[in-house]
């Protein structure tokens, strides 16, 4: 009684035990959410870098790839500084037709089976086609086309990981279901013939969201939203190679 | 069209069971058909809260392997007719009883009552994965405690991959003498958090206790406690009312008591 009144008397400066809660629970709740292993995350990471790379050339030393996660969505957030832009783009036909053709094909084949693994003959293609790219100069900037190209492999690999990793983590869950058959073609904004930005939203069959800006300050930044549960991740990848936007 | 309501949580002790009896009960007294199914297998709890424990003879397990007609197994309430339980094995393996087994039953359920209500064991194994096999919607209960927040935000998660989307939440055991002093999540709190939609708030109540021993669930009562009255407007609100959540406020105090409550600093 007497040291309650003391205290009483003389409070201490702590944060009501209310408002401490709260932010444990977020912090708590942003891990549990994301509920990628840090192996999983760490191969996703390696996967974008090397599609990105593919198209520029990427300052290994501040990139920053990470996970966030607020009250409503789980995302993933890149931050790709880039040192040069490879002037020659691969061609568009071959990569179509080899790499996206075997990347569905790879997914298409066998899906309940899908893991990490089965991936390797798609990347065998892509090193391939990487191989044959060249460094010529550093021209201004990227073109849209190649922006939506990168936006779409991106989308591509983190599916096909996160899939991946659904499947070494829910062993239970056997079946593959669309989650959302609604199918918006891409969306360029108005706006990016002038300011040289490009927004492309794909709201495809893995029911995500994709933001992908050029900026003048030679970033790339990605942003790929997450379901809100991590545990709603059964996702089908491109059934149908038209939903892709298709090269010219 | 009937419909088929899991009520879960992850954590245990956070008022699962007493939640779907008084809900059971209080949609019964609106004048639904309802019935109860324990899928608390192995420890079954909701027969004791509904005062029904020495009626029961027939399980959902011998429903389920054909040794009792399910007419047999139902105990229909004679406090309210409207209101029946299907109880859940306490003694024999619950390894036996499968996801598909619950989903033909509440489906079967479903035919002949308005509402099948499914009281979910805690946790998020086989038992739980059995309970929601069956249902199209689901109330979460949770209180304003870090790790009933946490297991239920796992919980929706879980049902949403279940691709049960239609989810309430019960937030139960608030008290508001607390919340006011910032020693407790309010209900905009666990919101922000968990991002679902409110159905009640039950106050923290005594009368709980007191209704469990007696096994009369507290919407029973002629003159229901404040708990009961929010778990009455609970059972409005998911027959489509829209009715205010209750004013919970920390009632006027003696001066002794604001004195004793100054010095132990829950002015």
């Amino acid at each position: 009684m007497i040291s309650t009144l003391l205290d009483r008397l003389f409070p201490k400066s702590n944060a009501p035990s209310g408002v401490k809660v709260k932010q444990r629970l977020k912090f708590i709740l942003a891990h549990d959410r994301a509920a990628i292993e840090p192996q999983v995350f760490e191969n996703m990471r390696h996967e974008i870098m090397r599609v990105v790379s593919r198209y520029v050339e990427l300052d290994e030393g501040t990139l920053d790839i990470r996970l966030e996660s607020d009250k409503r969505m789980t995302a993933l957030i890149a931050n790709l500084p880039i040192r040069m832009v490879r002037e020659e783009m691969p061609d568009l036909d071959e990569l179509f037709g080899e790499s996206v053709n075997e990347l569905n094909s790879g997914s298409n084949a066998d899906q309940s089976s899908m893991s990490l693994e089965m991936d390797r003959s798609a990347e065998d293609a892509l090193d391939a086609i990487a191989a044959k790219e060249k460094i010529k100069s550093i021209p201004e900037s990227i073109d849209p086309e190649s922006i939506a190209l990168i936006a779409e492999r991106t989308i591509e690999v983190t599916s096909k990981i996160r899939t991946a990793a659904n499947k070494s983590q829910n062993p239970e869950v056997v079946e593959v279901e669309k989650i959302d058959d609604k199918i918006e073609p891409p969306v360029t904004d108005e706006n990016s013939e002038n300011d040289s930005v490009v927004n492309l939203i794909l709201d495809n069959t893995i029911n995500e969201n994709l933001e992908l800006e050029e900026q003048s300050s030679n970033q790339l930044e990605l942003l790929i939203e997450l379901p809100h549960r991590s545990e709603s991740q059964e996702v089908v990848i491109d059934e149908s190679p038209e939903l892709y936007h298709q090269p010219k | 069209m009937s419909r088929i309501i899991v009520v879960t949580s992850g954590k245990g002790g956070v008022g699962k069971t007493t939640s779907s009896a008084n809900l059971g009960m209080a949609l019964a007294k609106l004048g639904r058909k309802v019935v109860l199914v324990d899928a608390d297998f192995g420890l079954r709890n909701l027969d004791l809260l509904l005062g029904l424990e020495n009626r029961i003879v027939y399980t959902a397990l011998e429903v389920i392997a054909r040794e009792c007609k399910l007419d047999q197994a139902l105990v229909k309430d004679k406090r309210q007719p409207n209101l029946s339980l299907l109880a859940a094995p306490q003694t024999r393996n619950k390894t036996a009883i499968t996801a598909a087994h619950m989903k033909a039953l509440v489906e079967v359920l479903s035919r002949y009552f308005d509402y099948v209500l499914i009281d979910c064991p805690a946790g998020i194994e086989s038992g739980f994965q059995n309970a929601i096999a069956g249902a199209k919607e689901a109330i979460v209960v949770t209180t304003p405690e870090i790790s009933a927040v946490r297991d239920a935000d796992r919980v929706v998660g879980l049902l949403e991959a279940n691709r049960i989307t239609d989810i309430k939440l019960i937030l139960n055991r608030i008290r508001p003498a607390m919340v006011k002093n910032n020693d407790m999540m309010s209900v905009e709190d666990v919101l922000d958090i968990l991002s679902v939609k409110l159905i009640g708030v039950i106050p923290d109540d005594e009368q709980v206790i007191v209704s469990t021993n007696k096994g009369e669930p507290l919407v029973l009562a002629d003159k229901p406690s404040l708990a009961g009255t929010a778990y009455m407007n609970v059972a409005k609100r998911l027959e489509g009312k829209e009715i205010e959540f209750l004013q919970l406020e920390v009632p006027p105090k003696g001066i002794f008591a604001r004195l004793s409550n100054w010095i132990s600093g829950n002015a």
